[in-house]
């Protein structure tokens, strides 16, 4: 080992072990977020020390905290609640729809998450119309499948194309005409979504085999 | 009980933004992390503030712990000692009256250590002990109570190179002993 990797070493020690002073400890970390070898000393380290702070007996702590961090974290999706006339109404149809949206955004406050709320009405020429609802605060789509259903011994199944992207399965829709889909992606933004027909199950080979049978594009409300 | 293997599923589970598992991870290892982060700051209201800042940054940066090759507890124990050091650095002037409620005798073996079976765990307090004993309590204190090399120099009464120096060397024969 050279001088120079025993320094590199020690530092990431000093570091990791926190005897450090702040602007020490600022230097190192604007190297570290540079240098891969140098974040290796440093996890290293961390490994080898981490067994001291488990000797610490646990301390519990005040249920207040947790309450604070969820509210902070998750805020009450209050406006959302507004929006339950909306779901309701929305099988009245797409022109009763559009104009309860429209008193939606008008009346709307100011939302508390930046990410949109995006709904989406999924339609197609087979019949099935899906109503699509994106909560980016609970990360799920909220499906109320308005007319259409699947085949004996088929499935319909969701899928979102963001692009020239392929693709990407959301999951079944459920045999309820309502139903909830938590999705496994971080904020949804855009896109559009298209519902296939498929065997009993979904697709075997995680792109669409079946006929498309409905369309349509996400927009915010 | 909850293993590593279930925690790094809760976390990788937060990157899904999956809330329950976040709700999961926090009862898994909330005690934990704050008895890490109070016996740094020493002061019950901002170890509760900063356990709010830890954890919002643990879902935050959630989908990075994959790729960062921690196991879960350094992961986690990580980002709540670099917060709570950061924000003691922060305090003005650095608080002196750390041995009056914690004293550093932290060099005898207490009960919680002896129920502690990890052999990672009991390598690390060999290795601790090989070292001599005013050198293993500076090591132990400054990790467990955050002190800056200024402090340990002041308390144990030598000049700051010395204390340098000194830790230096204590932390090289600890990484030797350790990949014995």
């Amino acid at each position: 080992m050279t001088q120079d990797e025993k320094d590199e070493e020690i530092g990431a020690a000093e570091y990791v072990l926190g005897v450090l002073s702040a602007e020490e400890r600022a230097t190192f970390e604007a190297r570290l977020a540079t240098d891969p070898a140098l974040r290796a000393e440093v996890r290293d380290w961390t490994e080898r020390l981490t067994p001291l702070a488990e000797t610490l007996p646990d301390e519990p702590v005040p249920p207040r905290v947790y309450r604070q961090l969820e509210q902070r974290l998750f805020p009450a999706p209050t406006p959302l609640l507004g929006r339950l006339g909306f779901w309701r109404m929305v099988s009245f149809g797409a022109v009763a729809a559009a104009a309860i949206l429209a008193v939606i955004a008008f009346t709307d406050p100011a939302p508390t998450n930046p990410a949109p709320t995006l709904v989406a009405q999924i339609s197609g020429e087979a019949g099935v119309t899906v109503a699509a609802l994106y909560d980016p605060q609970e990360g799920a789509l909220r499906v109320n499948r308005l007319s259409g259903a699947a085949a004996d011994g088929r499935a319909l199944e969701l899928w979102l194309i963001v692009g020239d992207a392929p693709p990407r399965s959301l999951g079944l829709l459920p045999t309820d005409s309502q139903g909830t889909l938590t999705l496994t992606i971080v904020a949804l933004t855009e896109g559009i979504l298209a519902i296939s027909d498929e065997p009993a199950g979904g697709s075997p080979t995680g792109a669409p085999t079946g006929q498309v049978l409905a369309v349509g594009a996400l927009s915010e409300v | 009980m909850t293993t590593p293997d279930d925690i790094s599923d809760l976390i990788a589970r937060c990157a899904l933004r999956d809330r329950s598992a976040f709700e999961d991870l926090y009862t898994a290892t909330s005690a934990k992390l704050f008895a890490v982060i109070l016996r740094i700051l020493k002061d019950r209201g901002e170890a509760e503030d900063s356990m709010q800042e830890v954890y919002v940054k643990i879902w935050h940066r959630a989908d990075s712990f994959a790729a960062s090759q921690y196991s879960p507890i350094s992961w986690l124990v990580a980002i709540a000692r670099n917060h709570a050091i950061d924000r003691l650095r922060q305090r003005k002037p650095a608080a002196d009256d750390i041995d009056t409620q914690y004293d550093l005798a932290d060099s005898t073996p207490g009960p919680e250590r002896q129920s502690i079976a990890r052999s990672e765990q009991q390598r690390v307090l060999a290795c601790l002990d090989e070292l001599d004993a005013e050198k293993s309590a500076a090591v132990r204190g400054a990790y467990l109570n955050g002190d800056s090399y200024q402090e340990l120099a002041t308390r144990h009464d030598v000049p700051l190179n010395t204390m340098r120096t000194w830790l230096r060397r204590a932390l090289l024969s600890l990484k030797e002993c350790m990949a014995r």
